[in-house]
């Protein structure tokens, strides 16, 4: 009801309707995206559109004043899949007014994510919103629906689960480290492999605060790259020297290509000797493993797989599921929010739509009287009194009026539409 | 008449907080907001208790639950140990109810009317918390402890505190204990000194025991320092000494 004249739309591909050939055939550049926004919004005649295209999905979002083939309009933005559109129009989802603007608050929180809760989608957000501002195709309605979507994603955020649990491999390596060392910054991590796994739970364990790294590989070149990615006090040990700095770590984490089991009981016995017995966390992301799983057998050494690691990932993923009923209660306080906004701004301009009217009436019947003869020896100063007269009578009239439709409207938004109606505002039927 | 509503003030917070400690492990959504709150009531019944036993009945055996309530809060506020409320609220329920069912709670412990004898008190209350308190950090790290080895993993979303947090904790609770039990039994050893008729043949079992408990405790800080720091063994040991305790404990209250 309250876009009478206007409709919001969303329309697009997700995850959830294409696959990934699909999907990365949709993808458009920064450039594309403020190039094509600009276009289509001239060609389809559309007051306001934001792109938004990830890895995930590619959804255009915009205010339309009359009808749209959405279809045609996403064609025309993938010129390149025009011809083939039968094919994935199956795969299209057009939504309008508050179901889209309730799409477009569940995309930003990360509701509608692959990985529920991922953070990256407000990131991507924002600068979808950047680009239709640089494209000058976003306006008032898609700018406050934007803010609200982000400042409701913020709120789901902090005040709900849905993206406190880790659901990364090498987040919850270090979390089940975290369960052995209250101070993982303090204690010696090892990593053994130089590959993009190891790489990326290297830089993990620095980021969670690791002051003291050791890398290990078959390749000592490898692991010196690696070192010089991370910070200073990181090291490149040959692998040769693995079962001697194993009695240096506390945290060992493998992350190789090998077959065979690099670390025996042999080793992590002779470790746990100098070490006095010091509890050790043996996390194993290889596959297959590299921890013999015997390992697990020896007192205060604590040994966690691939399987392991999934384990707490898949669980944090179904407790992020359970929290998207608690996230929707927020994504509907905020198109309450934008609901609200959204009246009183119709309400101000049918307030200003009625006092132009009024003043209209009342400056025309006035002028028609004061040129009748029997007014003709009235001063300028009196008729401009008279006109003041008029003025404070409009005025008087639109702010009793304006305080009652507001009161009006919030309980049933039909009266601002019928109040319209009485005055014929313009666009009003 | 007050002094009955603030004992059942205190015993239904800590009722409340093992509630919501129980909670805790059956919801896997507001873990923490049921963390939370069940340290705020069991704060609430440790003033209130402190309160009620200062106020009203300062040589009581109630001296005892509310020791080990501060331990607890202590143990929480201090250390970010949190978990340790899931086994100390239940534990002062439970100690608080039998006090007030069987009216011991406002009993004086023994003759109040030596300095000496009030300090022996109050330092042995206060190496008796600690040990409790030790107890349940042991109780604490080999639960911790058998969810990592067994990859129990479904409770690791629990707010549980690190492993080598709770072991060095358990160390400075036994620690302290055993320093307070150690003066406790100096003190109790002087006074039975200088009164000679104190020592009636109902105390000399207790004495046994006491020293049974310190020696105990002795052996397990002994063998940490000599041998592999191992704070498993050290868990193990504190359970078992705990329960010489309690057996001293309930022989002193029922003697």
């Amino acid at each position: 009801m309250v876009w009478q004249d206007m409709t919001v739309f969303c329309v697009g591909i997700s995850h959830k309707t294409a696959s990934l050939s699909l999907r990365e055939q949709f993808h458009l550049t920064d450039a594309k995206i403020v190039e094509l926004s600009r276009a289509v919004s001239t060609d389809f005649a559309l007051r306001e559109l934001v792109i938004l295209s990830t890895c995930n999905r590619c959804e255009l979002y915009g205010v339309v004043a009359g009808a749209c083939d959405y279809a045609t309009l996403f064609a025309a933005v993938h010129t390149q899949l025009a011809p083939q559109r039968e094919t994935w129009r199956k795969n299209l989802y057009v939504l309008t007014q508050w179901q889209a603007v309730e799409h477009i608050l569940s995309v930003a929180a990360g509701i509608d994510s692959l990985i529920i809760g991922e953070t990256q989608i407000t990131g991507q957000f924002k600068r979808a919103f950047a680009l239709a501002n640089e494209a000058q195709t976003c306006g008032v309605v898609m700018t406050q629906i934007l803010q609200t979507a982000l400042a409701t994603a913020k709120k789901i955020r902090t005040h709900t689960e849905i993206g406190k649990r880790t659901v990364s491999i090498s987040h919850a390596a270090i979390l089940l480290a975290k369960k052995i060392f209250t101070n993982i910054a303090n204690a010696n991590v090892l990593v053994v492999g130089a590959g993009e796994m190891a790489s990326i739970t290297a830089r993990n364990a620095v980021k969670q605060g690791v002051r003291s790294l050791a890398v290990v590989n078959r390749t000592l070149a490898r692991a010196s790259a690696l070192c010089r990615q991370l910070p200073d006090n990181a090291i490149a040990v040959n692998f040769a020297d693995l079962p001697a700095r194993l009695a240096w770590a506390e945290v060992v984490i493998t992350a190789t290509t090998r077959r065979e089991y690099v670390i025996l009981p042999a080793h992590i016995e002779q470790a746990q000797r100098q070490r006095r017995g010091k509890a050790m966390a043996l996390i194993d992301i290889s596959l297959p493993r590299n921890i013999d799983p015997r390992c697990q057998k020896i007192e205060d050494v604590y040994l966690f797989d691939l399987d392991d690691l999934r384990q707490v990932t898949d669980q944090n993923l179904q407790a992020r599921q359970q929290a998207v009923a608690q996230a929707m209660e927020y994504v509907a306080q905020g198109i309450n929010t934008l609901h609200k906004s959204f009246i009183e701004r119709e309400i101000g301009m049918s307030v200003a739509g009625f006092k132009n009217f009024l003043s209209d009436v009342i400056k025309a019947q006035t002028d028609q009287t004061l040129a009748k003869s029997l007014y003709g020896t009235l001063t300028v100063q009196q008729r401009d009194g008279i006109h003041q007269l008029a003025d404070i009578i409009v005025n008087k009239i639109v702010g009793q009026v304006s305080l009652r439709l507001k009161d009006a409207s919030v309980r049933e938004e039909h009266v601002l539409y019928t109040f319209r109606h009485l005055y014929r505002h313009p666009g009003s039927s | 008449m007050l002094f009955y509503s603030s004992c059942y003030t205190s015993l239904s917070l800590f009722a409340l907080a093992s509630v919501l400690e129980l909670a805790v492990f059956r919801t896997t959504l507001r873990r923490n907001l049921c963390q939370r709150l069940a340290l705020y009531a069991f704060m609430g019944g440790t003033v209130t208790l402190s309160a009620t036993v200062l106020l009203f009945v300062p040589h009581s055996a109630l001296l005892l639950t509310m020791a080990v309530a501060w331990v607890g809060t202590a143990a929480a506020l201090f250390f970010k140990v949190r978990a340790i409320i899931a086994f100390l609220a239940p534990l002062a329920t439970l100690i608080l109810l039998l006090h007030l069912l069987f009216s011991a709670g406002n009993m004086p412990l023994t003759g109040t009317n030596s300095a000496m004898l009030n300090l022996h008190i109050l330092l042995a209350i206060c190496g008796e918390a600690f040990a409790i308190g030790a107890c349940a950090l042991a109780v604490l790290y080999l639960w911790q402890r058998h969810i990592l080895k067994k990859k129990l993993l479904k409770w690791i979303g629990i707010e549980m505190p690190a492993l080598d947090r709770i072991g060095h904790l358990l160390l400075f609770c036994l620690w302290i204990g055993f320093i307070f039990l150690t003066v406790a039994l100096l003190t109790g050893a002087i006074y039975s000194q200088l009164h000679s008729h104190a020592l009636a043949d109902g105390l000399r079992l207790k004495i046994t025991w006491a020293l049974a408990v310190w020696g105990w405790y002795l052996a397990i800080l002994i063998s940490n320092k000599m041998r592999t720091n191992s704070p498993r063994r050290v868990a193990r040991l504190s359970l078992g000494g705990f329960l010489l305790l309690a057996l001293a404990f309930f022989g002193l209250l029922w003697q």
